[in-house]
């Protein structure tokens, strides 16, 4: 069980996030929402603990995970916001780096890598460096690196980043089952469709702090909206996004 | 003019060992580390030439002419440092292209823009490493009518050290230019990386014989030897003698040379870069990145699959491997020491010739310790370059990981083995065999300079925290500094003494099985003392506090 509880992180006395609070129960598929510069990564990155929070706690099975960080990180599986790999190695040499350090003995590495680029179709390019992939072969890579060592707690941040159709079915169904083999997953995305299909709760951000907490379908029914676009629009955008475009489409005529 | 004020900043970032340092920072550091030699070589003589006026006017001219020459060689071998430092920007790559490519900017603009920046940074580098001996040199110049009249001396020296850097420099643009054009994008960069190696190498080295070159230079010059012409810095010796009055006819085909030589060089350098610059730009945009695994990086996975150790040592040492052996920056930075372990061994050798004590057909302590220097340097220029971050971004990895220090260092240990310790250890042995020396002693060389390195490796590893590549530091200005001086002792110790007492090793095999047991002790109480002091640490990742009290670091400025 992860327990986000009263959170603050401040960057140089910004504050990036404000006292947020989450939990996600194993097999629990929480979605994490809000636009741009709301704090969805600095909350992302102290869930993983990249980030130390400056109040509060982040615990994992009732331990704070800064005790225990060691031990916490390696159950967690993380696809960071952006793709950032050593560019010169290869997907296996890559997937090899990953699992080494997970500790994974290198047979079961081997096979784990080898099924994982055989499922991604990346086979072929195996022993081409990632500088030579496109951004959704590297976001598979980075899938594949975030499960290899089955961990208990899956933290995506904005998954479907250069995603195919076909890879992102794929990844929908791979959160699904992971879900029900009872992994806490956390998925953070701008793909308001994605995460209505997938999550069961979600958390919206807004300048740092949580300003909706709930399941997805109490979410439309508190904000009297059918789909999860429009109740995010109602509580998380106060611009007139349509106005907006007109503008924009406007100022090179001027 | 926009492109080639933007172009200045690639030029200089590629010049960056680190990605998220300030270039202009770096820049200004690297200018006053370049340009203090020269000035502190003129403000000494500016003292001596008060003296000049006692002389006879032979003298006069010999000692002003080796002067001369040391500002115009070491002008050239800073151009070609900036050349060899910024060779990697030159040619547009696909990052260009793709930003610039979608601009109506045609490609042979863009490349006329880089080749502005590059004449612009090499002038300002050259005007700013020759503008205070100038100025001491015209300072100096009224206490002897034979060094030239005060204005004329100031202009001369800038403009004859000026044109000698600016051909030396378009002279290198050229050949890079010759070698993307002939050969194909992926074997030109490889033909261009070794090229560059070898430049920097070969600069290492020419600053150990600067003292012993100049003089002969001079005396061709002052004997009339027209062959002395065809050395690159001699015309512009004779420009700069012929421009501040002196008349003899030699000089006067040399200083005709110069201006020749420097036009012929802009001129020739145009074409490669802007005639083929749509081949270039499309090259830089279809090109696909791909590598060959590699001699090195084959040996490097079978080893570490068959160390019996976990798997954490072997993931850091095979990617401390392949992050060295397919990063150029990093290989340049090794470059540089290798150069003055050159330098240093062919200058031992050199002395045992001139001493009379050196003897290829048996182990003599001049032989014995190259390939001690060689280990060495290598070891210290790794050690040096596992510093410098790789994709400082992607480095989240292991800080999920979190390696504990031992495995880090162990593999960091290992990956110095492979790539320093062990090559040069075998080498020594080949060329022992080579050289005529029984197989006996060919054997004992190589254990014993492996065992060595084993110890140097545990020394340098000492206070090492991080893995390799992925410790964020406080910048390249800060790359600039190090502990160059306080390397001498251990340097004279591991090499020079030790390789006495390697020759002395060789004649018993009692006193080898010491000598090993010896090395083996400092080795197991080193790792002894790093086990006890690292147990409970992981690894950093952030730069530590600068150290005030470090020294100028050359050979890092070098990369």
């Amino acid at each position: 069980m992860l327990d986000v509880d009263e959170v603050w992180k401040s960057y140089r006395g910004v504050s990036a996030v404000r006292g947020l609070t989450l939990h996600a129960a194993p097999g629990d598929v929480v979605g994490l929402l809000g636009p741009n510069g709301s704090g969805k990564s600095t909350t992302v990155r102290m869930i993983v603990g990249l980030l130390r929070p400056n109040r509060g706690r982040i615990r994992w099975r009732g331990v704070d995970i800064q005790q225990q960080l060691l031990g916490y990180q390696a159950i967690v599986g993380y696809i960071p916001e952006e793709p950032r790999l050593y560019a010169y190695l290869s997907a296996s040499e890559y997937l090899e780096l990953v699992g080494g350090l997970r500790g994974i003995p290198r047979p079961t590495l081997t096979r784990r890598i080898n099924r994982y680029l055989e499922i991604f179709g990346l086979d072929t390019d195996r022993h081409a460096p990632l500088s030579a992939f496109s951004k959704g072969m590297r976001q598979k890579v980075l899938i594949s690196a975030a499960l290899i060592h089955d961990p208990e707690l899956v933290v995506l941040d904005e998954p479907n980043s250069g995603l195919d159709v076909a890879a992102t079915l794929v990844l929908r169904s791979l959160v699904a089952t992971l879900a029900e083999r009872g992994k806490a997953i956390i998925y953070s995305s701008h793909m308001l469709d994605a995460v209505e299909k997938i999550c069961q709760q979600v958390v919206i951000l807004r300048n740092g702090s949580a300003i909706a907490s709930t399941s997805v379908s109490r979410l439309r029914e508190l904000t009297e909206a059918t789909t999860l676009e429009e109740a995010f629009t109602s509580v998380a955008i106060d611009q007139d996004v349509a106005a907006l475009g007109r503008e924009l489409a406007s100022v090179a005529l001027s | 003019m926009l492109l080639s004020r933007d172009s200045v900043r690639n030029l200089l970032n590629s010049a960056l060992l680190a990605r998220d340092t300030d270039p202009s920072q770096f820049a200004l550091w690297s200018l006053v580390l370049l340009a203090t030699p020269p000035a502190m070589y003129a403000f000494r003589q500016l003292v001596n030439y008060s003296a000049l006026g006692f002389q006879t006017a032979a003298v006069i001219e010999h000692s002003i002419q080796v002067d001369r020459m040391f500002f115009l060689l070491y002008g050239m071998l800073v151009a070609a440092l900036v050349a060899a430092a910024m060779w990697e920007a030159l040619l547009p790559d696909r990052t260009d292209q793709e930003i610039v490519g979608s601009l109506p900017v045609r490609p042979r603009t863009l490349a006329a823009a880089r080749l502005a920046a590059a004449v612009w940074t090499v002038v300002t580098a050259s005007t700013a490493v020759n503008l205070s001996p100038a100025v001491f040199l015209a300072i100096a110049a009224p206490s002897h009518p034979a060094l030239g009249f005060l204005p004329v001396v100031f202009v001369t020296h800038i403009i004859a050290t000026i044109s000698a850097s600016l051909f030396t420099f378009l002279a290198l643009l050229t050949a890079r230019a010759l070698l993307a054009w002939c050969f194909g994008a992926y074997t030109s960069e490889r033909l261009a990386t070794g090229m560059q190696l070898l430049t920097i190498a070969a600069l290492a080295e020419v600053f150990f014989f600067i003292p012993g070159v100049i003089p002969r230079l001079v005396e061709r010059l002052a004997a009339g030897d027209r062959s002395a012409l065809l050395i690159p810095s001699v015309p512009f010796a004779a420009l700069y003698a012929w421009l501040v009055g002196l008349r003899y006819p030699f000089l006067t085909a040399g200083a005709l040379a110069a201006p020749l030589l420097l036009v012929l060089s802009a001129a020739i350098v145009i074409p490669p870069y802007l005639w083929p610059a749509r081949l270039f730009a499309r090259r830089a945009l279809e090109a696909q990145p791909h590598q060959h695994a590699g001699l090195l990086s084959i040996v490097a996975c079978t080893t570490a699959i068959a160390l019996p150790s976990s798997p954490m040592v072997r993931s850091i040492l095979m990617f401390t491997v392949m992050t060295f052996l397919r990063s150029r920056r990093h290989r340049l930075v090794v470059t540089a020491y290798i150069g003055v372990a050159l330098a240093i061994a062919t200058v031992s050798v050199i002395a045992g010739g001139l001493r009379g004590t050196i003897a290829f057909d048996r182990p003599e302590t001049s032989l014995l310790a190259v390939p001690l220097v060689a280990i060495f340097f290598l070891t210290l220029g790794l050690r040096s370059a596992y510093t410098v971050p790789s994709e400082i971004d992607a480095n989240w990895v292991f800080r999920m990981s979190q390696p504990r220090v031992m495995p880090a260092i162990d593999a960091t240990a290992v990956s110095m083995l492979m790539l320093s310790v062990v090559p040069i250890g075998v080498l020594s042995a080949v060329v022992a065999l080579l050289l005529g020396w029984n197989h006996h002693d060919a054997a004992v060389i190589s254990l014993l300079d492996i065992a060595s390195g084993v110890v140097l490796i545990e020394w340098t590893l000492r206070d090492c925290r991080g893995v390799p590549f992925t410790c964020a530091r406080s910048g390249d200005v800060e790359a600039l500094k190090s502990r160059w001086l306080g390397q001498i002792i251990p340097l004279l110790l591991f090499a020079f003494a030790n390789a006495a007492i390697q020759k002395r090793v060789l004649l018993s095999d009692r006193v080898a099985a010491w000598y090993l047991g010896i090395a083996l002790a400092a080795y197991c109480i080193q790792r002894l003392r790093r086990r006890c002091a690292t147990r409970h640490l992981t690894v950093v990742f952030d730069a530590r506090p600068v150290d005030t009290l470090a020294t100028l670091d050359l050979s890092e400025a070098i990369g």
